[in-house]
């Protein structure tokens, strides 16, 4: 059977035929790929029925509606069909046939549409020659290809639209020949070098090429080196694959559309399922049951059977593990570093033990008519294989150091969305999603569609990304699961959930507040925060660690320096206490250098101004009221009222240190306790 | 005309997962069983790593969200119990009766999805977390055994749906002519969920005539 096609890929399009034994096709979609050809010659199977009178087929017989519409299945039967006497049997078988036919047409759609992804599913043909595809996935025509073309991606009720090439493929496996099985290999491989570019892939001369193509398919193949576990057989596939280098393929699934007219259809106790598929792999539950067919079914209900079998095989073709390689190009999966290839063929080479290995069987409940058993069997690696084969996610969630010293974030800064976790409708992951790219997009700075959650504590600092339910349904972007020992610094993790206010008052800490929601939060979505010991201090006792957490970040950012060197006090929210007392003393050198002294009376008086509600928090204002002298920053020099004692620190040791920690772990304390007492306040209100 | 009546695998569910296994598992069938003209959509999973397929119509989705809604707010009511949700389709048949007439519903198929909905309390992670282990430990244990549940509930969702493929194709004598050809949706269908008597036994009859 002559063959004439053009090869629309770089150096990958096999396609060889030969009188008797059908055709294999090879098509690989590797990256860089150049060549283009022009568009395909309508199929002459279209042509053959295009046009023609409708109602030579139903006419006459049941009007039980099974999914047909007169006029689409006029247009593609009626014109061979239309003066044809009905009830013929040579007519019925012929009706069936290219029903057959066509459902392989439409397998093949959806197998390939599942498997072979296209970049463009609407456009013009980027070009011709050299630079017809600049991408690893072919670029397809654009799914307008007339109205005959619509019509049949309608076929069956199942509107698939299909590129360029795999309509090509289409065209090229079905034609003609519904009585041989039709079985589609894909392959995964990983193309690191752009293949080798034939020189007769340009497609200045269409009617050249062709017959180049012809000639090389003549020839005898090449063998494609270290194909792993592959014996192509010598004649009958002309394979122009010429990697530029080994290439490792691995048959990921096999797809077999079968229509057997050999057998009758079976009786009674007779298994339906072809020896040869089932007998591959490993069984799974889709082997049918014997189910004896006495009576013939008549062509309508045959069809409404073929539309269930091709809905089952358009989730199939979604469910099996191969489609996560292959999913839409929004993917992060899609990496060019690996390719695909997919084959057509109707004589395949017999798969080696390793290929079987592995491999699950799934078949699809055939379909009896009177002429033949209808078969759809698919035989695929199995979960593990093919995680094995998946290449690394585009972005990987990644600790970016020292965040909160960076000057271009604001640790206090407002939050927009709060709570959204929590409360949203089943959909949020209890695993806690990071979805932090590791390069590109600057996560130092919120955008109004993420928020940010700020958790750290003791010198780990993570950013989590939290997107709307929404946004992270629709952009397709996958989760990651984070554990916290992946930012364990030291023996000391702290629980991912913070409490984010939508809060007005700039004072409050984000992380401040034990609104009583963390014991149904938890529930609710199992937080995966872990609260842990921290090493050589108190347990944070509080119920949110969150709060705990704020009220230390609180504490640590009013904290004078450690160093002697004091750049820039922040004054405006100390709180002021009731005796008074500032909890800062000031204190400046003689030569302008001012340093806050460690708060030694000021646990106290925090504990004093804490214990008033939070509005009694003064500003600075009234402490240079009170002082009667302003007070100017910035400039590095300070003046202070009269009032405040100066006193001169050069050296803080370890102690003092140890003892302002202390200081603070009791304050923290204190906000605890607090806390505590407010919510069983609120609860019994 | 027989009733074919398939109950699936059960499932075990975390409450926040309900939404998208029953997702999920509804329009698996839903698009197995619209037998009028369809325009796929593919969908992603939120929580699993899968892609099921919806036939495309608004009206559908509208009434299968609305169901599942319902049934969020049974579970909430009822945490960690054992239910189901069925998807039945029927046929409507006028009814004679003396000098009136009514109309009938056949049913010809139903679907029983069951859920087993697990109650994931503040208690567990607390219990696991403060038993004075190292910090390193806790933590992990949780987030692994999570993830193992996640894991596998994935993979039951994954056999689930091709055990719905398998008995769509093995199961089509019952399927009863289609008479409406330009719906998407061929048959009228409707989903149950459970609701409890007044002596605590579980009876399916909440269910919402959808047309």
């Amino acid at each position: 059977m002559p063959m004439s096609m053009q090869p629309n890929f770089t150096g990958t399009l096999v396609a060889s035929s030969r009188a008797g034994s059908g055709h294999s096709l090879l098509v690989a979609c590797p990256q860089g790929g150049g060549g283009g050809t022009g568009g395909a010659a309508a199929s002459d199977r279209q042509a053959e029925f295009e046009g023609g009178a409708c109602g030579g087929i139903v006419g006459g017989r049941s009007r039980e509606w099974v999914g047909c519409r007169e006029d689409w299945w006029g247009s593609v039967f009626g014109g061979a069909f239309a003066m044809a006497s009905l009830g013929s049997s040579q007519t019925e078988k012929a009706e069936m046939d290219s029903m057959v036919s066509e459902c392989c047409a439409k397998a093949l759609r959806v197998i390939l549409g599942a498997r072979i992804p296209h970049r463009q599913k609407q456009g013009v043909r980027r070009g011709t020659g050299r630079d017809g595809y600049d991408c690893m996935y072919m670029v397809g025509e654009g799914w307008g290809g007339g109205s005959t073309r619509k019509e049949t991606a309608k076929l069956f009720n199942l509107e698939v639209e299909s590129s360029d090439h795999v309509q090509k493929s289409v065209d090229a496996c079905i034609r003609g020949v519904c009585h041989e099985p039709m079985v589609v290999d894909i392959f995964f491989h990983e193309p690191t070098e752009a293949m080798e570019v034939p020189s007769s892939s340009s497609c200045g001369n269409e009617s050249s090429n062709r017959r180049r193509r012809s000639d090389e398919w003549s020839e005898s193949p090449q063998r494609v080196p270290n194909l792993r576990g592959e014996s192509w057989s010598d004649g009958s596939d002309g394979a122009i694959f010429s990697p530029a280098r080994e290439v490792s393929l691995t048959l990921l699934e096999r797809w077999v559309v079968s229509y057997d007219q050999t057998k009758q259809p079976f009786a009674e106790g007779d298994s339906p399922v072809d020896e040869d598929f089932s007998s591959l792999g490993q069984k799974r539950g889709l082997s049918p049951s014997a189910a004896p067919a006495h009576n013939v079914l008549e062509f309508p209900v045959v069809y409404k059977r073929v539309v269930i079998m091709l809905r089952s095989l358009y989730c199939l073709a979604r469910t099996l593990p191969a489609f996560r390689l292959f999913n839409p190009p929004n993917s992060v999966s899609h990496s060019p570093r690996f390719s695909l290839s997919y084959m057509v063929s109707h004589a395949p080479p017999a798969l080696s033990e390793q290929d079987r290995s592995g491999m699950t069987n799934c078949n699809l409940t055939p379909i009896e008519t009177q002429w033949g058993r209808l078969c759809i069997a698919a035989m695929y690696k199995n979960v593990i294989a093919v995680s094995a084969l998946q290449v690394t996610p585009q972005f990987v969630p990644e600790i970016i150091p020292n965040y909160l010293d960076s000057p271009t974030t604001q640790p206090l800064r407002r939050i927009d969305r709060v709570g959204s976790f929590p409360e949203s409708r089943g959909r949020s992951d209890g695993r806690g999603t990071c979805v932090a790219p590791s390069s590109g997009s600057a996560p130092n700075s919120p955008t109004s569609v993420l928020g940010r959650l700020y958790s750290w504590s003791g010198g780990i600092r993570k950013i989590f990304l939290e997107k709307q339910v929404a946004e992270l349904s629709q952009s397709g972007i996958k989760r990651f699961v984070y554990r916290p020992s992946e930012f364990l610094q030291g023996g000391f993790r702290t629980s991912s959930k913070v409490s984010i206010h939508n809060h007005e008052d700039p004072e409050e800490c984000p992380f401040a507040i034990d609104d009583g929601k963390a014991g149904d939060y938890r529930s609710r979505v199992g937080s995966p925060g872990v609260r842990s010991k921290i090493p050589d201090s108190p347990d944070f006792q509080g119920n949110t660690p969150g709060s705990d957490a704020g009220a230390l970040v609180r504490i640590l950012s009013r904290a004078p320096p450690l160093r002697q060197q004091w750049t820039q006090p922040v004054l405006t929210d100390l709180p002021v206490s009731r005796a008074g007392l500032t909890p800062y003393h000031p204190v400046a050198k003689s030569t302008g250098i001012v340093k806050n002294s460690p708060p030694k009376p000021n646990s106290v008086a925090i504990r004093n101004s804490i214990r008033g509600r939070p509005g009694e928090i003064r500003r600075a204002t009234s402490l240079g009221d009170n002082a009667g002298s302003g007070l100017s920053f910035g400039t590095g020099k300070v003046t202070f009222p009269p009032s405040i004692e100066f006193t001169l620190i050069k050296l803080r040791t370890a102690s003092d240190v140890l003892k302002e920690l202390k200081e603070y772990q009791d304050i923290r304390d204190f906000l605890v306790r607090q806390s505590e007492e407010f919510r069983a306040c609120t609860r019994s209100l | 005309m027989n009733c074919e009546v398939f109950h699936l695998k059960e499932l075990e569910v975390e409450q926040y997962q309900i939404r998208e296994v029953l997702r999920c598992i509804l329009h698996t069938i839903m698009f197995n069983r619209a037998l009028g003209l369809v325009r796929p959509r593919e969908v992603e999973c939120e929580l699993f790593d899968i892609t099921y397929v919806q036939c495309g119509d608004s009206h559908t989705e509208k009434k299968i969200e609305e169901k599942i809604d319902h049934f969020l707010t049974w579970v909430e009511k009822h945490p960690d119990k054992k239910s189901r949700v069925c998807l039945s389709f029927y046929e409507t048949r006028n009814k004679h009766v003396g000098w009136f007439s009514k109309v009938e519903r056949l049913y010809w198929e139903q679907w029983c999805i069951q859920l087993h909905v697990l109650r994931a309390g503040p208690h567990e992670v607390k219990k696991q977390v403060y038993d004075g282990a190292p910090s390193g430990n806790n933590g992990e244990t949780v987030l692994d055994e999570r993830q193992r549940r996640n894991a596998t509930l994935e993979a039951a969702l994954r056999d689930v749906i091709i055990e719905v493929l398998s008995i769509v194709n093995e199961k089509k004598d019952h399927i009863p002519p289609v008479q409406q050809p330009d719906v998407v949706v061929s048959f009228p269908f409707e989903i149950s969920i459970p609701r409890y008597k007044m002596d605590g036994r579980n009876s399916s009859c909440d269910a919402i005539c959808l047309v």
